[in-house]
């Protein structure tokens, strides 16, 4: 499998500033971040709200511009190109929303979101439309909702159509950024099956963003668990799940429910409010120092980097290695 | 015939069905909104009577009459005559004729003004937005009525410098319920899914900002119809206005004023048609909000 994005360094600061006379702040939604993306595979971010996924995944298409960094599709930056190129890289990197209720135009007619893609790429009327009758058949919606509004479908059937226009110019990537968080769970399945479909048959490459780590399980090929705009680790499902390093995905493993309470988990893990966190980030050491219960005085003011512990999984952790990994698990099972 | 086709027929009639459903509903919304129609008679009516003046009004609106002076309400005259003899119900019919001109036209104008300039600041923020909203602020800072008569006084009377006057007093109004407007539509996913399909900034604001952000502004104009009567009558009453002898509600208002303890039904039937046709249009306005944009429903 090829490399199809590789993400180099990003970061994505926003800077708040409260009052006139009041302190600028940095928030970091995504620092210092780099990974790949290889053809074919889904990628899977899974963190908690607020840890810059969806950031991330804006930054990738320039939804949002990023800080610095560099992002190559095809060793291509994406981050250099002028609008007239970026135009044409986007016709191979789309995005599905979390919410499909806010991500179709509620003025505009199924079948004209579908076309607009198609519009904009230059696609002759005629071909348009056979092409719009083409994805509503792919993604499961009758052929006579090109003449409905949004709001006469229900939540499914509008993500259905939000798949059909990320289809539309057959894109070799798709970001998918929480596309059945808004979705009751028995139209996830739908949606999380027809994704699935789709890539068998394009051969589509995912990098499908959630706080669900059951959908993140089902999805994923390899996942990266983000913390505070940071990616603290990265490796196969697997792995990733079977064999987790550090201590922040132990703890997310832990915290879906389990159906019998008997087997549920006591667990004592510390909470702790932004403001805190703000200020041991600032210093420089882990960021998962407050909350970690296997932190020490090294962990507070020594700088984490992500490294390879085992091959091709990543972690940012400095107390994670061999025997003291078991260890973790150990006191937490 | 196979199946599908057939299915996709019935699916047709469907849709139809469904759209003309929603038509219904909105007609009987309208048709049991008491604001919206109050107000649209009183739009209706008004309109009629200035589109049919010549037809209906009983005198020539500027025959000078010397021998029937200020006379009272009569079967003769239904509302009296002025100090030079005039009909004032064939002046009030015609006069409603220049109220609606200046409102019409001085509401598109500033619509056709106000809403690219707030969109544009809406939309692209940052310095433009940051000089637009500033030119706006001190268009603001001056009440409207004031606005006008400066622009009057500076241009000369005319009846195409009345409506400049009153369409660039009420510029800011539209130029801020579009910029806020637009703010709010351009964080929407779908503008955002646009911009990720590779769409221009032009087709952006005409195919999702402007189709989403319409309705609140045919509310607004609706509003804007009465207040821009009440400039085009200040501006009369000051004698900024559209010029004598052309009858005007704002000028026979102020003519009535110097006879209003002898001859009172001059003033009383201006006022009475500008604050009727000032409130028909309100709460024509109100009930088309209420109507269109539920959210706003008044409790």
């Amino acid at each position: 499998m090829s490399e199809l994005l590789r993400v180099v360094n990003l970061k994505k600061y926003f800077y708040t500033k409260t009052g006139f006379f009041g302190k600028k702040e940095v928030i970091k939604a995504v620092d210092n971040v780099s990974f790949i993306v290889k053809e074919g595979e889904t990628l899977g971010i899974v963190g908690e709200s607020g840890s810059g996924k969806t950031t991330l995944g804006k930054c990738l298409l320039r939804l949002v511009e990023p800080t610095s960094g560099e992002i190559y599709f095809r060793d291509v930056n994406i981050l250099k190109l002028d609008r007239k190129e970026l135009k044409k890289i986007r016709r191979n990197m789309q995005i599905i929303f979390q919410n499909p209720y806010s991500s179709l135009d509620p003025r505009m007619k199924i079948g004209k979101i579908i076309e607009e893609p198609l519009k904009i790429h230059g696609v002759s009327v005629s071909e348009r439309s056979k092409r719009v009758y083409e994805l509503l058949d792919l993604v499961g919606l009758p052929r006579s909702f090109t003449r409905r509004y949004p709001h006469m479908l229900s939540g499914g059937q509008r993500q259905r159509v939000a798949i059909a226009r990320a289809l539309a110019l057959n894109p070799k990537i798709i970001i998918a950024d929480e596309p059945t968080s808004a979705l009751d769970v028995s139209i996830q399945a739908q949606i999380l099956n027809l994704l699935k479909e789709l890539q068998k048959i394009y051969g589509l490459t995912y990098i499908y963003i959630s706080h669900d780590m059951g959908t993140i399980r089902y999805m994923s090929s390899r996942i990266a668990v983000m913390y505070y705009g940071k990616i603290v680790e990265l490796g196969n499902k697997k792995e990733v799940f079977d064999s987790p390093f550090h201590p922040y995905t132990i703890e997310l493993l832990q915290s879906v429910p389990v159906p019998n309470p008997r087997k549920r988990k006591i667990k004592n893990l510390k909470d702790i409010s932004y403001e805190k966190f703000v200020a041991v980030n600032n210093d420089g050491g882990c960021i998962y120092y407050l909350r970690c219960p296997f932190a020490n005085s090294r962990c507070k003011d020594m700088k984490v980097e992500l490294r390879e512990l085992e091959k091709g999984h990543f972690v940012a952790c400095l107390r994670a290695k061999g025997n003291y990994t078991r260890q973790i698990k150990l006191s937490t099972e | 015939m196979s199946s599908q086709v057939v299915v996709e027929k019935y699916e047709q009639i469907e849709e139809k069905e469904i759209e003309q459903e929603i038509k219904r509903e909105f007609i009987k919304e309208l048709s049991e909104s008491k604001y919206f129609l109050f107000g649209g008679t009183i739009f209706f009516v008004v309109i009629t009577m200035a589109i049919l003046a010549p037809f209906i009004s009983p005198y020539d609106p500027i025959a000078q009459n010397m021998r029937e002076t200020l006379q009272p309400p009569s079967a003769k005259h239904f509302l009296g005559t002025d100090p030079f003899g005039r009909d004032v119900l064939s002046r009030i019919i015609w006069g409603s004729r220049i109220s609606l001109i200046v409102g019409i036209f001085s509401v598109f104008f500033a619509i056709v003004i106000g809403v690219p300039l707030g969109v544009i600041a809406g939309y692209f923020r940052g310095k433009v937005d940051m000089i637009i909203s500033r030119i706006l602020d001190v268009m603001l800072s001056f009440p409207g009525i004031i606005l006008a008569i400066v622009i009057m006084a500076v241009l000369g009377q005319s009846l195409n410098n009345v409506i400049l006057a009153v369409s660039i007093s009420m510029v800011p109004r539209f130029a801020r319920l579009a910029r806020g407007q637009t703010l709010s539509i351009r964080e929407k996913e779908f503008v955002l899914a646009a911009v990720s399909l590779g769409a221009s900034h032009f087709s952006i604001i005409k195919n999702h900002i402007l189709p989403n952000i319409l309705t609140p502004i045919i509310v607004q104009s609706t509003l804007s119809l009465g207040s821009a009567i009440i400039v085009e009558a200040s501006l009369s009453f000051l004698g900024l206005g559209v010029q004598p002898p052309t009858p005007t509600w704002g000028a026979m208002l102020n003519l009535g004023r110097q006879y209003l303890f002898t001859a009172p039904w001059m003033a009383y039937s201006a006022g009475l048609f500008i604050t009727l046709t000032v409130l028909g249009f309100n709460l024509l306005g109100d009930g088309l909000r209420d109507v269109l944009d539920p959210k706003m429903r008044r409790t």
